[in-house]
């Protein structure tokens, strides 16, 4: 199943933006298969779209995840400080590939 | 046990003790501030109150669980770990300089201990105020080293607990931005207090010596000149603005906190090198009392009429310091109505 992701880094203490586009039918199968394992256990799909900090924080990453599916389309915004730490291996994989790019 | 030793007490055991003991009170500590934090949660009002500094220092070992292990805490000697010792150091010098200079007892004015987290996740390019405490990465080392190597970035972050306690700025477009502004501010003026520079002297760099020898550039932002502080072929061009003709109208980064934070940043490098002297006396001194004046929607014309009435509180209306408020902001672009 081809699914698409656009991954945006913005914020963070520098204020340096870095993205990446992904489309799991040009990635290698395991990074693919990868992909598709992160998405699940993060139950992506039912995420609410925003997940907010501590009032008061600053200088957070705020990530912005786009994930297109034949399920459909969802978005969700996030910090370094809102994420469980499934959602935090799929935000690093990202990551990854937006600095390697 | 659990919060029965005060923690004065336990630090003491940490700093003398056998190691058995040493090992207990380290855990207890870490414990009471664990439940205190999660108390923290429900009850906003659960401080640890001193009337001295103090300070603790941990390490995230590369993982993202905060606040990690203790490895140092007030008084304690140097743990040979560069990034724990200048985040001890450097809240240190910022302690101080609110103390001494701002009569001001740490970041909520109660005494509030001043919490770091060092070698937070792999490879982070960051530093950050969680609303309870800093957290600084070792950076990836192609484009970043450590981020406590520079004071001014630990005063920075540091000076959001500060606003997050008076002027309650909201991060989001230009209030995001003068919270930003703030900190680097008073990350600079840190900086400048730690080496007894003069407005002169100081080179008005926030996070000098963070970028790897192989970048091109001498820090993240520059008050003095925004937008020169790097060019690179990797990373790009430093965005900042220096004049309200420039002013960014971005939705990324909250609006662009850190990047028209350039506006007000050299404003106040304006004002400080007119003024002159020592910028945390009489400059400093107009922006830490105005920090009292702001509300949490306050913009950059806000900020300008604020910083104005606290020269006129402090110096006297039409002072030379009133003066040099007013040219300042004129020199940005932004003309107080009053």
């Amino acid at each position: 199943m081809c699914v698409k992701i656009y991954f945006e880094r913005t914020g963070g203490f520098a204020g340096m933006r870095t993205s990446a586009s992904l489309d799991t039918d040009n990635l290698p199968p395991n990074e693919s298969e990868q992909l598709h394992d992160m998405c699940n256990n993060v139950d992506f799909f039912n995420l609410p779209s925003k997940l907010a900090p501590m009032i008061g924080a600053a200088d957070l990453f705020r990530y912005k995840i786009t994930i297109e599916s034949k399920n459909g389309k969802h978005t969700v915004e996030t910090t370094d400080t809102s994420m469980t730490p499934e959602l935090e291996n799929l935000v690093s994989f990202l990551s990854d590939k937006a600095l390697k790019k | 046990m659990l919060g029965i030793v005060p923690p004065h007490l336990l630090r003491e055991i940490i700093n003398r003790g056998d190691p058995g003991l040493k090992k207990w009170a380290i855990n207890t500590i870490t414990l009471s501030e664990q439940v205190r934090m999660t108390r923290q949660t429900f009850v906003e009002t659960v401080i640890s109150v001193s009337e001295e500094k103090e300070r603790r220092i941990y390490d995230a070992k590369n993982k993202s669980t905060l606040p990690g292990v203790l490895v140092r805490v007030e008084g304690g000697a140097p743990v040979n770990d560069p990034a724990a010792d200048e985040a001890y150091d450097g809240a240190g010098w910022t302690y101080d300089l609110y103390k001494n200079v701002y009569e001001r007892n740490s970041v909520d004015d109660k005494g509030l201990t001043l919490d770091s987290t060092v070698h937070f996740s792999e490879k982070y390019d960051n530093a950050f105020w969680n609303g309870a405490q800093m957290v600084y990465g070792d950076g990836d080392g192609k484009i970043f080293n450590r981020f406590t190597k520079a004071i001014d970035v630990i005063g920075h972050e540091l000076t959001h607990g500060v606003t997050q306690y008076t002027a309650k700025l909201e991060y989001q477009d230009q209030s995001g931005a003068l919270n930003e502004h703030i900190s680097d501010v008073f990350g600079s003026i840190v900086k400048q207090y730690s080496l007894k520079q003069n407005a002169t002297q100081a080179d008005w760099l926030i996070g000098q010596g963070l970028f790897t020898s192989k970048i091109h550039g001498v820090a993240l932002r520059s008050m003095k000149a925004p937008g020169t502080a790097y060019d690179d072929p990797l990373i790009g061009k430093d965005p900042q603005p220096a004049t309200m003709r420039d002013y960014n109208n971005t939705t990324e980064d909250n609006g662009g906190v850190h990047i028209n934070s350039g506006i007000p940043n050299r404003a106040f490098y304006l004002i400080a090198a007119d003024i002159g002297g020592y910028s945390w006396e009489k400059s400093g001194m107009i922006w830490y009392k105005t920090l009292d004046l702001l509300d949490k929607n306050s913009d950059f014309e806000d900020m300008a009429s604020c910083t104005l009435e606290a020269a006129g509180n402090l110096f006297g209306n039409n002072s030379a310091e009133q003066e040099s408020v007013r040219k300042g902001w004129n020199g940005v672009g932004i003309t107080i109505k009053k």
